[in-house]
């Protein structure tokens, strides 16, 4: 899955690190998420969006996941 | 739905942890000390005494170290704010569980079915280890089986 966490990260000069601890994982999480090799819990991905001050669907591409997409 | 713990409550859990780490550094202590006083001694029915009183010493000696460590490790983190919630996520990092939760379930499978055949296998020379790998299989399917189903209840 893709997001925009690096983007976000970028935009706002924050470290891999400083995410992880404020969302309550480690650095190695945030990488996955961003590589999409883990795919976030709800409540994970609900924290990180609130971080940013956005929606879940902001941060996170779900265009894979709609209706008639190929999986 | 909020099943995470406060940093507060993580802090006494720690420190409970601590407890229980200390009182086995000091049980774990006078015991070594008593041995090296030779007031109480491992079995000595054995050819290899040395070997083992030695061996025993050593065993003993890397689990004070790792308690140690331990006791140390959340001793720091419990007087640094920051030490502890880093502790704390990583301890409760879900993607860390995941691996652990999905490793463990798959070395579990791997077991039961490799230990199978090679139980049966091991039977045409001993019955001691026929009965032992088909106890370990069957103790084994037996966990799994009632954590799948306290699982089952739990998720509904």
């Amino acid at each position: 899955m893709e997001t925009k966490i690096p983007a976000l990260r970028k935009e706002r000069k924050l470290s891999q690190e400083e995410l992880a601890l404020a969302v309550g994982v480690t650095r190695q999480t945030i990488t996955s998420i961003e590589s999409g090799r883990y795919i976030a819990s709800l409540p994970l991905a609900y924290k990180i969006a609130r971080y940013f001050g956005l929606t879940i669907e902001e941060v996170f591409d779900f265009s894979e996941y709609e209706e008639g997409a190929e999986r | 739905m909020n099943t995470q713990m406060t940093m507060e409550q993580y802090r006494k859990k720690l420190k409970l942890e601590n407890l229980v780490i200390g009182a086995s550094i000091v049980i774990l202590f006078i015991v070594q000390v008593l041995a090296f006083c030779q007031v109480i001694q491992p079995p000595q029915d054995s050819r290899f005494v040395d070997y083992w009183n030695g061996f025993i010493a050593g065993s003993a000696m890397g689990v004070l170290l790792l308690l140690a460590i331990g006791f140390i490790r959340n001793l720091r983190a419990m007087r640094n704010q920051q030490e502890l919630q880093k502790w704390y996520n990583k301890n409760y990092d879900e993607r860390s569980r995941k691996i652990a939760t999905q490793g463990q379930a798959s070395g579990a499978r791997v077991f039961v079915l490799l230990m199978l055949p090679a139980s049966i296998i091991s039977g045409y020379f001993s019955v001691t280890v026929f009965i032992t790998g088909v106890a370990a299989v069957l103790a084994l399917s037996v966990c799994m089986a009632l954590g799948k189903l306290y699982y089952k209840r739990k998720l509904g």
